[in-house]
């Protein structure tokens, strides 16, 4: 009977341990360990696993790095696994590679069951994680439609939407970015215009969809 | 068996109780802890002392902050020893004689590191008993 190689990349060895002896009492399961990429290399040099179970903490680079490291020297179902993941990192896992995503909280039931599932081309999603995932994915979609819109402002007029994403004043944008507030003004207007937004304050909410916090962060500090 | 033979090869194997949100742990502490009686349960069925209580555990290894603060409660009347293994930390913290002492970090939550602090609790345990 051909076993299925499960290699457990965990930092913890408690977890490895709890991996090795739940599927020691399977007979379908072998298990390798690996504790950081570098170890993982080294056994998928030796033989690529049929499922390789990554640490979303993996060190150096942690467990996302590993699937896209993993995925350029072998075949193996990439399910990673972590504590209270966010949906954003379980996207960006499946994205990178990943075929799956599991909570380190599954039961010792459960993930033996995700373990045969794999092998049967199942995608193995925590329950929870799957929902959080759509709407993650759903936020995405807006992000990126909001993103191609927001293409048709110049680099100036971006500039001055950050500005007032941030809840600037004509006067505090015109000293900032030492322009007139006639030329802010006619800016604001023009953004309005392209986007289509009716007012500042819509202006201001589409930027937040498309950019979000990190778009506005370092607009913040230079507010005159 | 007579009952004292029963409660002889009882006391051979020591009852160690793992109240986990991780059941991962619980498996591997059955392997880590092969010189005890392992009993693990959820740590979401909540009421821990009420489960001590009728249990009568030699020792108890909880992986959450609440359920060690609750299980410390009723260890400091009982001279219960409990392991706090916090996998979030990758720290270990050992409740006994009425106070918290931290064991390591890091490489300090490995099955050998909690097999050894475990059997020591239990033996300093059983040597104030007697």
């Amino acid at each position: 009977m051909n076993r299925t190689r499960v290699l457990v990349a965990d930092p913890l060895r408690i977890f490895r341990a709890g991996v090795r002896n739940l599927l020691a009492r399977e007979s379908d399961f072998a298990v390798v360990e690996a504790g950081s990429l570098e170890e993982v290399l080294g056994a998928v040099e030796e033989a690529c696993p049929d499922i390789a179970l990554i640490d979303l903490e993996l060190p150096p680079l942690g467990g996302l790095a590993a699937v896209q490291r993993l995925s350029e020297r072998c075949d193996a179902y990439k399910i990673v696994w972590g504590l209270e993941p966010s949906p954003e990192t379980v996207l960006e896992a499946v994205r990178l590679g990943a075929h799956g995503f599991l909570r380190k909280e599954i039961s010792s039931g459960g993930l033996v069951r995700a373990l045969r599932g794999v092998v049967q081309g199942e995608a193995p999603l925590s329950r929870d994680l799957a929902s959080s995932m759509i709407e993650a994915l759903h936020g995405l979609d807006e992000r990126t439609r909001a993103r191609e819109r927001a293409a048709v402002l110049s680099t100036r007029e971006r500039e001055v939407l950050a500005f007032v994403a941030q809840g600037a004043r004509n006067k505090q944008i015109a000293a900032t970015l030492v322009i007139s507030e006639f030329t802010v003004k006619r800016h604001v207007q023009n953004i309005l215009q392209k986007l289509e937004v009716p007012s500042r304050r819509a202006a201001a909410s589409f930027y937040w969809t498309a950019f979000g916090p990190e778009g506005a962060r370092g607009v913040a500090t230079r507010i005159a | 068996m007579s009952s004292t033979q029963l409660r002889l090869a009882y006391k051979a194997r020591p009852l160690v109780a793992v109240v986990c949100v991780v059941p991962l742990l619980g498996e591997a502490m059955e392997s880590a802890l092969d010189f005890a009686e392992i009993r693990s349960f959820s740590a979401s069925d909540g009421d821990i002392a009420g489960l001590l209580r009728w249990m009568r555990p030699d020792a108890l290894i909880v992986d959450n902050e609440e359920d060690a603060e609750e299980a410390a409660a009723f260890a400091r009347d009982h001279e219960l020893p409990v392991l706090h293994v916090s996998v979030h930390e990758r720290a270990l913290r050992l409740y006994r004689h009425g106070s918290w002492e931290i064991i390591g970090s890091g490489e300090g939550t490995t099955p050998t590191v909690i097999r050894n602090v475990i059997a020591g609790a239990l033996f300093s345990r059983e040597g104030a008993a007697t």
